[in-house]
């Protein structure tokens, strides 16, 4: 069988020899398409550390000078405190679970500001994320903290005034990273402000910046809110009572005008998380969707070439097919020998997409995850997946001119020999 | 000539269904794809109303300024921000210019404001805020009144421009000009009321432009008031002033930077502004756009796109010509030369090629128009785009198809049709391609 396959192969190796580099030029395409779906999703799957369900933002106006309500002169802590009642009436509406006041802190924000730290003698090295929010923040968007701290734990150690930090925070910055839970109760430096160290009330599960975020941007410090200087980046965010979603947004809108308003402060608008976040994703899923186009394009391809190809070849063949038939070979022996034609050049043509492959990853032009663009691993499961859908493709478009060829009835094809 | 071998390529492929129908759904697969990717890139810079004239716009969506003020090598004492500029930055660096037609201050992003009439629930609209010199940059179509001016920006004049859907949700009508009503609680006038704009107009977009003078964007400044909301697109006369505009805004920067360097900062210009192309592909305001990557990138796809189908019909075409050997044989032993043969098997193909690209063609054209929203939707907008079939119809995207066709043409026949035609004769008459 295998030196029929051979000898078979051989015998139209010009056509041959151009699916192969066909075949070698999908596969280290398709490997390419699966090794970013593969890592797309593990990140996406990954724990984001908070939990958006029933969460809304809500957006604030200032007024202008022009309105005859304008407060003139208003201090940073007056604003603050502004802030502050408004926020404790949205907190006091029954439908409210939990009601928090930020800067730059929430889930799917493009903004964010950056901070600095001094751990143990440990500098940060690249970018960590510095929220700052009221103490309310982790029972909106449910952290949790890594030694099992509920979400109102982590709100009354705020409320002391201590800070949270993430559990990975020491990572990229040492070799060896200990947890932050070995640093608990103990204090560090922010910004380089060695004067006023800072306690570490508690760490917490890695907050990540959004689904598809990995590496040093997970990393945080979380912070009180300073009074003084309130301003760039205010959020609300609002946890509402399961069930209690319907008619949340048109009830605060239309009390907005009476209740809602705190010095120059005014609500304008109300948006659920779950829309922030499809607007703040759409380049990430955008790019997702076209990389399945051109997965299902690739195999269209494949597809459509070796259902061309061999259509020829078993009509060409229907002679020797013929031949094999009046020799004994069955219907099936005919189906596989034609099968494994394909399936020997997929084989044939994978070990040199792999190779490709591996430069490719080598040049840091494959996917980055935990860390590294090439992990022998994954690189051999997605080679395999690419395999593996290859052949499937192969066989399909194989198998409807293999089928006709089994159904060559010997007689017929041999009349003229 | 021509017709008749139009019209034997018609009858080969009649009598070989399969394979036509093979090499034809190859094809029109291929420049489908082809044309959306094409399309998605097109309708970042194809000028459309009220951006009918991108190839004349020069942006600017953002400045950088820095404490780096020697241009040392980056060290963790360096601070840098990025971002929208204040109005007063904005009109100091670009305002002032001499070589451009016109110049817009505007609000970098919409936001949300409340309007309602007098004792009616409020609605939240899209809101851009802008100066009176933003209509004469983007080309509107007022369908009620007329825009405010640069004066009315200037007196900070209560006037408000609506589209045509903001204008029915706030009033039921769209014929409103001259009403009054309630923006943020403020007595409003509507000025005008223009058609809506799709959310691919991504500067312009909006359902409400207000004078920025009676907003918090023109006060809302931070870096002692080098950075705010604003964002500049600028007119050209023409786009080979490009660079003497942007040499003149350098040289106001440079005055600029003479004055701040005393409070330890610096604009950097990054190459700004950015032409309509080069702005469409920003991502972050401290990065100056890769073109060339960009180009790159797109031209990977491109070449995956067309490479694979190729080679594809290669061995295809290699097959078929092998069939048609005995016919080749005769030709040839009838005084064709080996030229006309070759191209002659080129037009078959490109009549092949060209049929399944205008197919392709179509398909792309109609995907991108039933699924507007799907392919071309805005990261910035959370609107629906919508499109106009013209821009998705221009004479560029057609020839596109074309030159695609035809290069896919050259590279699936080219090299079967040259071993076909070199055939040798006897061998040919005996079934031979050798």
């Amino acid at each position: 069988m295998n030196q029929k396959l051979i000898k078979q192969i051989r015998n139209e190796w010009r056509s041959n020899v151009w699916l192969v580099v066909e075949l070698t030029v999908i596969s280290v395409v398709l490997w390419y398409v699966v090794d970013y779906l593969y890592v797309t999703t593990s990140v996406y799957n990954e724990p984001r550390g908070f939990d958006i369900s029933h969460c809304y933002r809500i957006s604030v106006g200032q007024l202008s000078k022009q309105h005859p309500d304008f407060i003139r002169d208003r201090k940073p802590r007056d604003v603050y405190n502004d802030y502050e009642e408004l926020r404790r009436r949205i907190a006091m509406r029954p439908e409210v679970e939990a009601a928090a006041l930020s800067m730059n802190a929430t889930p799917y924000n493009g903004n964010n500001s950056g901070t600095q730290y001094l751990v143990d003698s440990i500098w940060s090295q690249g970018y960590v994320i510095c929220r700052r929010v009221s103490p309310d923040f982790p029972k909106v968007f449910r952290w949790k903290g890594a030694k099992g701290e509920t979400s109102a734990r982590l709100a009354e150690i705020l409320n002391e005034g201590h800070v949270l930090v993430s559990d990975n925070l020491l990572h990229f910055s040492t070799e060896n990273p200990r947890p932050m839970t070995d640093y608990v109760g103990r204090s560090i430096v922010l910004d380089g402000d060695t004067a006023n160290p800072v306690i570490v009330g508690a760490s917490i599960m890695p907050v990540r910046y959004n689904d598809y975020s990995q590496g040093q941007i997970n990393r945080t410090v979380v912070r009180g809110i300073p009074r003084d200087y309130f301003n760039v980046g205010a959020e609300f965010s609002v946890r509402v009572r399961e069930n209690m979603d319907k008619d949340f947004i048109n009830g605060i809108l239309s009390d907005a005008d009476r209740q809602l308003r705190a010095g120059n402060i005014f609500i304008t608008n109300v948006e659920s998380f779950a829309d922030i976040r499809d607007a703040h994703q759409h380049s990430q899923r955008s790019t997702t969707r076209n990389m399945i186009f051109i997965m299902g394009f690739l195999l269209v391809n494949i597809f459509l070439g070796l259902l061309g190809t061999f259509w020829f070849r078993t009509r060409r063949r229907t002679g020797d097919i013929a031949i094999r038939k009046v020799n004994g070979a069955t219907s099936s022996d005919i189906f596989m020998l034609l099968i494994g034609e394909g399936l020997a050049l997929l084989t044939v043509a994978t070990p040199l997409a792999v190779v490709v492959d591996i430069n490719l990853s080598h040049a840091e032009l494959s996917q980055y995850y935990h860390g590294e663009y090439l992990r022998w691993g994954r690189l051999l499961l997605c080679a395999g997946i690419t395999y593996v859908l290859m052949a499937l493709m192969i066989s399909l478009g194989i198998s409807i001119p293999a089928w006709r060829a089994m159904k060559t009835d010997p007689a017929f094809a041999l009349r003229d020999e | 000539m021509i017709l008749e071998i139009t019209r034997q390529t018609f009858s080969q492929l009649h009598s070989q269904r399969m394979l036509a129908s093979i090499a034809i759904s190859g094809t029109a697969l291929s420049i489908f794809l082809i044309m959306v990717v094409v399309m998605i890139q097109d309708v970042k810079t194809a000028s459309f109303s009220p951006e009918s004239r991108r190839d004349r716009f020069l942006h600017a969506n953002a400045g950088s300024i820095t404490t780096n003020l020697d241009d040392l090598p980056v060290s963790d004492n360096l601070y840098e921000s990025n971002g929208s500029i204040s109005y007063q930055t904005a009109m100091e660096q670009f305002g002032k210019l001499k070589t451009p037609e016109a110049v817009t201050i505007y609000s970098t992003s919409v936001s949300s404001y409340v309007a309602s009439l007098p004792g009616r629930p409020s609605t939240g609209i899209e809101t851009r805020a802008t100066d009176g010199n933003f209509w004469k940059v983007f080309d509107f179509t007022f369908i009620s009144g007329k825009p405010f001016t640069q004066a009315d920006f200037e007196a900070a004049s209560p006037l408000a421009v609506l589209s045509e859907s903001a204008a029915r949700r706030i009033f039921g009508s769209a014929d409103v000009a001259g009403q009054s009503f309630e923006v943020n609680h403020l007595p409003y006038r509507v000025s005008g009321v223009v058609k809506d704009v799709s959310t691919l107009a991504d500067h312009a977009y909006a359902a409400m432009w207000l004078p920025m003078t009676t907003t918090s964007d023109f006060i809302d400044t931070w870096m002692n008031g080098w950075m705010g909301r604003c964002a500049v697109t600028i007119l050209a006369k023409d786009a080979s002033d490009f660079d003497k505009i942007r040499s003149e805004y350098e040289k106001r920067v440079e005055e600029m930077n003479k004055s701040m360097r005393s409070e330890g900062w610096k604009f950097i210009t990054r190459n700004r502004p950015y032409t309509q192309a080069k702005d469409s592909i920003l991502k972050s305001a401290n990065i100056e756009p890769d073109e060339d990557a960009d180009r790159r990138q797109r031209w990977i796809v491109y070449l995956i796109l067309l490479i694979v189908p190729a080679m594809n019909m290669n061995g295809m075409t290699e097959s078929r010509l092998r069939q048609r050997v005995e016919e080749i044989g005769v030709r040839r032993a009838f005084g064709c030369s080996r030229r006309q043969l070759f191209l002659q098997l080129l037009w078959e193909n490109l009549v092949v090629t060209v049929a399944a690209g205008v197919i392709g063609w179509l398909l792309s054209v109609v995907f991108a128009y039933m699924c507007s929203s799907f392919i071309f939707s805005s990261p910035m907008y959370s609107a629906s785009p919508t499109i106009d079939i013209s821009v998705l119809l221009n004479v560029s995207t057609f020839l596109w198809a074309l030159l695609f066709c035809f290069v896919l043409n050259l590279l699936s026949t080219g090299i079967p049709s040259f071993r076909a035609s070199r055939t040798n004769v006897v061998n040919a008459l005996k079934g031979h391609q050798q």
